[in-house]
């Protein structure tokens, strides 16, 4: 197989993203908007996102926390959305930049105002997952404001070659399908791999849609490696 | 065909690329096609990975296997810099499927350059366990529990595999010191033979017994004067082995080292200890005044040896003491 030839060819861009340019200082006066929510009237699946949400933020960005906390939004699914709109406007960069990565799951048409302001906020991290969130709803269009996130954003390596692919994007994912994958996903399993025991056996698909599992290779002494891609 | 993948094949190894991302699969943008490709045939070039092999290149979209492996990627931007919430990491899984080998590096991607000799090694290991496990007896019985995945019985072997560390046959210790690198993570109570078995005439034994200490970590901190000693081990293999054993033992370990460049009687020990120091995890800032003052050292092994090391690890505090 030549990787060349391969349809959605990954970039690696781990070590370019790192030179992503400088932005502005944080805009320190965004209010909170939770001060306006009322305890009393919060409902079960609210109650779930916030705690959700909480648990996020008490995980000291550890990517546990963040997994964590995606497959319980995952779980609660569009009700959760309100609850992560309001942290979409947070003092707090990695809040706001998590609420957009959880929204790209719960992309939906209700969001997609509240995604379309956050395409100018200072965090890069929440532009890009912004981004990527409406693109779920269908490829972005080429307006003015678009082109100029592609050809003017600070983040080099991030935002706009998410751009890119948003504005070129034809593939029609299916949201309920990904949040009922990710929902069910067995929270213990999270970091077993452990030397010694037996390799937690896995089914993924390649490029072209083929199923593979682990245990298949069994006989075959498998060297398995993780890397990062950007899109 | 390439090189890379004849290496894979000739090993009966079948290599598995898994893309971690938070993201989604994005159909490829035709402007960056271009950086796209010769940003991966750049990769591909680097890391050694085969692209040729009929290696499985999987997507993990949600990453959930990531997260089951414990190297979740997720994008995310502090002080303005794109980080990643883990990192890259191979893993490597016997025929059985039993995991037995992690990479990772905090700072870098790991070079296939490095991870080949990790598979030959394990064949290695593999055929010194088989033999022992054809034994009769504990023995046998032993080995053939350290082949099984971690259980209730492994305890049970490590008596056993111990005490074969004093074996008379070299293939015996070394298959014994092997198990015990398998079964590390329940091995804390063979410390002690394990210690002993550094002054081993095999080679393999020796490594081995390195690899199990380095391996059971902050537990094995008893060894840690022996393992100062294997720092002046004729074989490369086994110095590198105890400088990585020293860092994972802990940041008490690396101080031990700093500590035997200054004190230590014989000469070939500090040169050592010096020599160690740069590649030592957890090394204390202690280090840099140590090798400064090793450069008075009355041997000229000890003061070449600190003069290379403190190039490397502080050029600037290196070039104000003098050396060359």
């Amino acid at each position: 197989m030549r990787l060349g030839t391969m349809t959605g060819v990954p970039v690696l861009l781990a070590t370019l993203a790192l030179l992503a340019g400088p932005i502005q200082a944080q805009d320190e006066t965004k209010k909170k908007s939770s001060e306006a929510s009322k305890p009393g009237s919060t409902s079960a699946p609210e109650k779930a996102a916030r705690d959700a949400l909480a648990g996020f933020e008490k995980g000291n960005e550890d990517w546990r926390a963040r997994m964590e906390a995606l497959v319980r939004l995952a779980q609660i699914g569009s009700a959760a959305a309100p609850v992560l709109l309001e942290a979409l406007q947070d003092s707090k960069p990695a809040t706001r930049e998590f609420a957009a990565q959880a929204l790209v799951l719960l992309a939906e048409s209700t969001v997609q105002p509240a995604l379309e302001r956050a395409l100018v906020d200072p965090t890069p991290g929440v532009r890009l997952y912004a981004i990527q969130a409406l693109s779920m709803l269908g490829p972005l269009p080429r307006n003015k404001d678009n082109e100029r996130i592609l050809t003017t954003d600070p983040s080099i390596f991030g935002v706009r070659p998410m751009m890119a692919a948003a504005l070129e994007r034809t593939d029609r994912p299916s949201l309920a399908e990904m949040r009922t994958a990710l929902a069910e996903y067995d929270l213990r399993k999270m970091d077993s791999a452990r030397v010694g025991q037996t390799a937690p056996d896995f089914i993924l698909t390649d490029y072209a849609g083929k199923t593979v599992r682990l245990s298949q290779f069994r006989g075959k002494t498998v060297v398995l490696r993780f890397i990062l891609f950007d899109y | 065909m390439r090189e890379k993948a004849k290496e894979y094949q000739r090993r009966d190894v079948q290599p598995l690329l898994v893309m971690a991302q938070q993201s989604f699969q994005l159909k490829r943008p035709k402007v960056l096609v271009k950086v796209n490709e010769d940003a991966w045939a750049r990769w591909l070039d680097e890391s050694g990975w085969p692209d040729a092999v009929p290696g499985e290149v999987l997507f993990d979209p949600l990453s959930t296997v990531s997260a089951t492996y414990g190297v979740a990627f997720q994008t995310q931007f502090r002080d303005d810099r794109n980080v990643w919430s883990s990192r890259p990491a191979i893993f490597v899984i016997d025929p059985e499927g039993v995991l037995r080998n992690v990479g990772s590096r905090p700072d870098q991607d790991i070079r296939e350059d490095v991870i080949l000799p990790v598979v030959d090694d394990l064949r290695e290991q593999r055929e010194l366990i088989a033999a022992l496990s054809a034994k009769e007896g504990a023995r046998g019985e032993a080995a053939r529990i350290a082949r099984a995945p971690l259980g209730a019985r492994t305890k049970t072997a490590i008596p056993v595999l111990a005490e074969a560390l004093k074996d008379e046959s070299p293939q015996v210790r070394a298959g014994a010191a092997a198990a015990l690198y398998w079964i590390a993570a329940e091995a804390g109570t063979a410390v002690p033979a394990l210690t002993g078995a550094l002054q081993d005439k095999d080679i393999r034994a020796r490594r081995l017994s390195v690899l199990a200490l380095a391996r059971i970590g902050p537990d094995a901190r008893s060894a840690v004067p022996a393992l100062i000693q294997v720092l002046a081990d004729e074989h490369p293999l086994v110095r590198t082995a105890a400088i990585s054993a020293l860092g994972r033992i802990g940041p008490d370990a690396a101080a031990v080292v700093v500590e035997a460049l200054q004190k230590d009687k014989a000469a070939r020990i500090r040169a050592a200890a010096a020599a160690a120091l740069p590649a030592i995890a957890g090394r204390p800032p202690s280090a840099v005044p140590a090798l400064i003052e090793a450069m008075k050292d009355t041997d000229a092994g000890v003061r070449a040896a600190a003069a290379l090391a403190l190039k490397k690890i502080d050029p600037q505090a290196a070039k104000k003491a003098g050396a060359k």
